[in-house]
C-alpha cells in the first residue's frame, strides 16, 4: 500500500465516478479520477440525462404554447433556430455543468487524468491518453465506466440517418418522418422531443406494451396522450431490417405475421444499453462478470477482487445516474473504513415524458406476483384541484401498502411533475412510513403533492375529494 | 420424509456440513451415510434412517445444521419402503409423509398445476409434486416479503446504526407503526445482547462488534469461523471470564526420569509402543489427583456442591491442522504405562485425522497440555470447564544445578499448574504441584508407594 500512488483510482467520471472521487478525497484519500474524455460528467452530463432534459424542456415550452389555445391565448407557430438551441445546450448547459465538476475536482485536489485505463493487475492500471502512457499504482480502484447504447446487428447499417441516443441528442436536423425503435424510456423521451420540434413520429415496440416492467396503471395516461401526438405507436412489432435508400431509410417490420415497409427520414434505435466492461483487461484481475457483462459486486460494491469496487451502470441494473452516485458514496466510504452498504429500498425511476412517470419501491405487479398481502390506494388526478388549474388531469397517484399495517412499500405517479413528486414517496418508503403518517402530514393546497396525501387517506377511510362506496 | 439431524452426543447442538455424500436422485439404503458434519470436535457421518430416493437436499456444504433440523427429503418408493419396513413399522405405504396443502399451495403457486389439480393424492406418486413450489410455500411470510424487495422497516440512518453496532435488523422488533424500528429499538437490542452475553449461559465468546470491512491498510480477506474454532472461542472465553485462575509454576528435575525413559523405551518399542514423556506425565498426574481429589472435581455452584470424581480421565491437548482438540484417556488409573502409551499414540493419530469419535473427546476430569514438543514454554494454560485444573508442560532445559556441593548439568522441566481458586486454595495447589514434581523427580518412589 505504501508504494501506491493513489489510495483510490476512479475509472470513469460520470455521476457515479466523480461522486465517488469527491467523497474519497473528502475522507482524506489520495484520489485519481480517470476518464478518456476531456470533459468530466460522463454520459449523463455529456449525452444523456442533462441534454435530453434540456431538449424535453424545449419540447414542453412548445407544447404548452400550442395548448394555450384552449385557454384563449394564441401564439404564432414557433420559429426554430436549431443552431442556437444546440449552442445553448452545448455551452450554457453542458459546458457550464462540466466546468463546475472540474472546479470541484480541483478544489478537492482530485487528480484528473485523461486517458483510457486498463488493468495490469489488481493494483496497477495502464493509462494511455493524449499526454502519453503511464502506469498508475493504486490501493483501490472504483470501476465506474458506465454503459453505452446497444443495437442489434440487424439494425446496424452504416448510414448517419440511423441514430442512437447519442447522435439524436446532437439534433442534426428535424426529420419530417422519424422512426423510433424501442418503447423504453429513451425512445419515449426522444420521441417526445422530436415530435414537439415538428417530426412525425412512429414508434415501434417489439413487446406488447410500452415501458415494459412499469406499472400498467401509470403507463396508461402517458400512452393515451402519446397516441394522440405520435403518428403511430405499433406494439408487438419487430423491425426486420433497415435499408438505406436515397429517399430515406426503408424500415421493414412485421406484426401478426404481416410485413410492412415504410420510408423514414431518420431512425432512432433505442433498444437498450450495455455495460462498458470490456477493454479494461479485467481478465488480469479476479473481477467476475455476469452473463450480461455486468461486474458482480457485493453490498459494499466490492468485486471479487478485493481491491476493486464497481458502481453505476457497469455494476448492474437499474442503470440510473442517482443509483450510481449513491453507490459511489458507499464504495468510497467503505474504502475509507466506514460502515457502508448499498441497502437502498427505494431507488426512484423517472421517465421524463409528458406526462412524466415516476415510481419507487415495490410496485403492484411485483407484489401480486409474489403473493404478498398488499392494498393499493389510488388517487386519480381528475379529482385534484391543482391538476385542473394546470389543465393536466391526465395523471394518477398510486400507493402500494402493506395490507395490515398500511406501511408504504411503493409509490407510483403519472402526471406532470411526477419526477419531482416522487421524492416524498422515496422518503416515505425509506423511512418505513405508514399510510397514516403520509395522510396526517399536511400538504400545501393547491398542489399536486396533495394527491399523495389523499391516496394515503383512502387506506383508513375516504379521501376528501373522492367518494366511493367501496367499504 | 424429511430427515432431521439426530441427537449425536450430549452437549452437541449441531455442526457445519462439510461433505454431502450422495446426490439428489440417488437411491440410498438404510444406514448409508448421507452427509458429514463437523461438530465441536469430530467429523461425523449422518446415516439415512431409512432407505429411499434422495428427493432434495435442504442444506448445502458449509451450512450450519442444528440437531432436529431437517436436512434432506427422502422419498419412500413403494417397494423400497416395504423392503426396509423395519425402519417405519406402522407407516402404511399409501400415506406419504409430506402433506401438501392444496388450497394455499394453489394460491401461492398457480404455476404448479400438479399440486392444485389433484387435491386428494391417492397414489404415493403425488409426493413427487414439484418440491420447489413447496419451498416457496414453506418460506415464512416475512422472508418472502423480504425476497421481493419489501425490506425491514427501518430508515437509512437506523440501518447505518445497526451496521455499526453489528446488529442484524431482522432480529430486532420494531416498536412503531408498521413495525418500524427506531434507534431506541436497536440500542435496546444491543443492551439485551450484552446482558445475555455477560450472563454465564449462552455465551459464545464471539465478539460481534462492528462489521468493519476495509482494506485501507492493505489487503485482507474474510473467512467464516469454522465450527471447531467457534467452540474453542466459546469455551476459553467462558473459562477465562468465569474461573479465577491461579497459575503455579514449579521446576522439576527430570534427569533421572529421562534415564528411566531411555532405559525402557527400547522395550516399549519391541511391544509396538512409543514411551513418551506425556505418558509418564499421565501416570504422575493420576497419582497426584488421587492424593488431592479436589483437583479431580467439578464445582456445581447451582446446587452449592462439589462433585468429586472417582474416575481419572485425562485429556491430552493435541495440535491439529484445524485447531486444538483434546482427546481423553479414560480410566488412566487402571491402565499401565504400556496401555497408556499405545492408546495415546492411537488417539493422537486419529485426532489429527479428525477420525476421533465424540465419546473419545468427552468426560475428562483433568487435562495435560505439553508444549515441550514444540520447544516452547513455560506458559499459563486455561482450565477446560467443567474441570478445575490443568497441567501445562514446557520444554526441558539442560540447566546448571547446585547439587552435592557442585554445579552439575541437569534436565529441568518448567511446569505450570492452573487451578480454580474458587475450589482450590493456594496451599493445596502448592501441595499438588509439589507432589507432581516429586513423582517426576523420583518415579520409583511412586511405584514403591512412598
Amino acid at each position: 500500500m505504501a508504494d501506491a500512488q493513489y489510495d483510490v483510482a476512479v475509472i470513469g467520471a460520470g455521476p457515479g465516478g466523480y461522486a465517488a472521487a469527491f467523497q474519497a478525497a473528502d475522507l482524506g484519500l489520495r484520489t485519481a479520477l480517470i476518464d478518456d474524455e476531456p470533459q468530466l460528467g460522463g454520459v449523463c452530463l455529456l449525452r444523456g440525462c442533462i441534454p435530453s432534459k434540456a431538449l424535453l424542456h424545449v419540447a414542453r415550452l412548445i407544447t404548452e404554447a400550442e395548448e394555450a389555445k384552449s385557454w384563449g391565448i394564441q401564439f404564432e407557430k414557433p420559429a426554430l433556430d436549431l443552431a442556437a438551441l444546440r449552442q445553448r445546450v452545448k455551452t450554457a448547459i453542458i459546458g457550464k455543468l462540466t466546468k463546475g465538476v472540474q472546479t470541484l475536482a480541483n478544489s478537492r485536489k482530485v487528480d484528473v487524468i485523461q486517458g483510457r485505463a486498463s488493468f495490469k493487475n489488481a493494483t496497477t492500471l495502464a493509462v494511455s491518453g493524449p499526454n502519453g502512457a503511464r502506469d498508475l499504482a493504486f490501493a483501490h480502484a472504483i470501476l465506474a465506466t458506465g454503459s453505452r447504447p446497444s443495437s442489434p446487428a440487424s439494425l446496424r447499417i452504416d448510414d448517419p440517418r440511423v441514430m442512437d441516443s447519442t447522435s439524436a441528442l446532437e439534433l442534426p436536423d428535424i426529420p419530417t418522418r422519424l422512426l423510433v425503435i424501442g418503447g423504453g424510456y429513451i425512445g419515449l423521451e426522444l420521441g417526445t422531443v422530436y415530435q414537439a420540434l415538428g417530426s412525425e413520429v412512429t414508434l415501434l415496440e417489439a413487446l406488447p406494451r410500452l415501458l415494459t416492467g412499469v406499472d400498467a396503471d401509470l403507463v396508461r395516461p402517458l400512452q393515451q396522450r402519446m397516441q394522440r401526438r405520435f403518428k403511430a405507436i405499433r406494439l408487438d412489432t419487430k423491425v426486420e431490417k433497415l435499408e438505406a435508400r436515397k429517399e430515406g431509410i426503408a424500415a421493414t417490420f412485421t406484426s401478426d405475421g404481416a410485413s410492412t415497409t415504410e420510408i423514414f427520414d431518420r431512425v432512432l434505435v433505442a433498444v437498450g444499453r450495455r455495460p462498458n466492461s470490456e477493454h479494461l483487461a479485467l481478465e488480469h484481475t479476479k473481477v467476475a462478470l455476469s452473463p450480461q457483462g455486468f461486474v458482480q459486486v457485493d453490498p459494499q460494491r466490492r468485486t471479487a477482487e478485493p481491491t476493486i469496487f464497481a458502481i453505476g451502470d457497469v455494476a448492474g441494473e437499474p442503470m440510473l445516474a442517482h443509483k450510481a452516485t449513491h453507490e459511489g458514496l458507499v464504495a468510497a466510504r467503505v474504502i475509507a473504513g466506514q460502515h457502508g452498504a448499498f441497502d437502498a429500498v427505494a431507488i426512484p425511476a423517472v421517465v421524463f415524458t409528458d406526462p412524466e412517470i415516476a415510481w419507487c419501491g415495490l410496485m403492484e405487479e411485483a407484489a401480486k406476483a409474489a403473493g404478498s398481502a398488499v392494498t393499493i390506494a389510488r388517487f386519480p388526478w381528475a379529482a385534484s384541484g391543482r391538476a385542473t388549474t394546470l389543465g393536466r388531469t391526465d395523471g394518477l397517484t398510486k400507493l402500494v401498502l402493506e395490507a395490515d399495517s398500511g406501511r408504504i412499500l411503493g409509490v407510483g405517479i403519472c402526471g406532470i411533475g411526477a419526477g419531482e413528486l416522487i421524492a416524498e414517496g422515496v422518503l416515505a418508503v425509506e423511512m418505513g412510513a405508514v399510510a397514516e403518517d403520509m395522510a396526517a402530514a399536511i400538504h400545501a393546497h393547491p398542489t399536486l403533492s396533495e394527491t399523495l396525501m389523499e391516496a394515503a387517506e383512502s387506506f383508513h377511510g375516504h379521501p376528501t375529494h373522492i367518494y366511493t362506496s367501496k367499504r | 420424509m424429511k430427515v432431521e439431524l439426530p441427537f449425536l452426543a450430549e452437549g452437541v447442538e449441531g455442526g457445519d456440513v462439510v461433505q454431502v455424500l450422495v446426490h439428489e436422485g440417488d437411491q440410498v439404503s438404510e444406514g448409508q451415510s448421507l452427509i458429514e458434519i463437523e461438530t465441536d470436535k469430530a467429523t461425523v457421518p449422518v446415516p439415512a434412517p431409512a432407505g429411499g430416493k434422495v428427493a432434495r437436499f435442504l442444506v448445502r456444504r458449509g451450512d450450519h445444521l442444528k440437531v432436529g433440523q431437517a436436512f434432506v427429503e427422502l422419498e419412500h418408493q413403494g417397494t423400497e419402503a416395504q423392503a426396509s419396513k423395519s425402519t417405519a413399522p406402522e407407516q402404511p405405504a399409501t400415506a406419504p409423509a409430506p402433506q401438501p396443502k392444496p388450497a394455499t399451495e394453489a394460491r401461492h403457486a398457480p404455476s404448479s398445476p400438479a399440486a392444485a389439480a389433484d387435491p386428494a393424492p391417492a397414489s404415493p406418486d403425488a409426493t413427487s409434486a414439484p418440491p420447489t413450489s413447496r419451498a416457496s410455500h414453506d418460506m415464512p411470510e416475512a422472508e418472502r416479503f423480504h425476497a421481493i424487495g419489501a425490506t425491514i422497516p427501518a430508515p437509512p440512518s437506523i440501518r447505518r446504526l445497526a451496521r455499526e453496532l453489528g446488529v442484524d435488523l431482522s432480529q430486532v422488533k420494531g416498536s412503531e407503526a408498521g413495525g418500524r424500528i427506531t434507534a431506541e429499538d436497536v440500542k435496546a437490542f444491543v443492551r439485551e445482547r450484552t446482558r445475555r452475553t455477560a450472563s454465564a449461559s449462552n455465551r459464545n465468546g464471539e465478539d460481534r462488534g462492528g462489521n468493519v470491512f476495509s482494506t485501507i491498510y492493505g489487503t485482507e480477506r474474510r473467512e467464516a469461523i469454522p465450527s471447531l474454532r467457534r467452540k474453542i472461542a466459546a469455551t476459553v472465553t467462558q473459562a477465562w471470564t468465569t474461573i479465577p485462575h491461579v497459575h503455579q509454576f514449579q521446576d522439576a528435575d527430570i534427569t533421572d526420569l529421562l534415564d528411566l525413559h531411555q532405559r525402557y523405551a527400547p522395550q516399549f518399542k519391541q511391544k509396538g509402543a512409543t514411551l513418551t514423556l506425556t505418558s509418564l506425565f499421565l501416570k504422575a498426574v493420576t497419582h497426584a489427583l488421587k492424593l488431592y481429589p479436589q483437583f479431580n472435581a467439578t464445582l456445581d455452584l447451582t446446587n452449592g456442591e462439589v462433585i468429586y470424581k472417582d474416575y481419572y480421565n485425562i485429556g491430552v491437548a493435541v495440535d491439529t491442522p484445524a485447531g486444538l482438540i483434546v482427546p481423553v484417556v479414560h480410566n488412566a488409573d487402571q491402565k499401565d504405562l504400556l496401555q497408556i502409551s499405545l492408546e495415546l499414540a492411537d488417539l493422537a493419530e486419529r485426532t489429527r485425522k479428525r477420525e476421533i469419535k465424540l465419546e473419545e473427546l468427552r468426560g475428562a476430569t483433568f487435562t495435560v497440555s505439553n508444549m515441550g514438543g514444540l520447544g516452547a514454554g513455560p506458559f499459563t494454560p486455561i482450565i477446560y470447564p467443567p474441570q478445575v485444573a490443568i497441567l501445562g508442560v514446557g520444554k526441558g532445559r539442560r540447566t546448571p544445578v547446585y547439587r552435592d556441593g557442585q554445579l552439575v548439568p541437569r534436565m529441568v522441566l518448567q511446569l505450570c499448574v492452573a487451578y480454580d481458586h474458587r475450589l482450590i486454595d493456594g496451599a493445596d495447589g502448592a501441595r499438588f504441584t509439589n507432589e507432581l514434581v516429586k513423582v517426576l523427580e523420583d518415579f520409583q518412589a511412586m511405584f514403591l508407594g512412598l
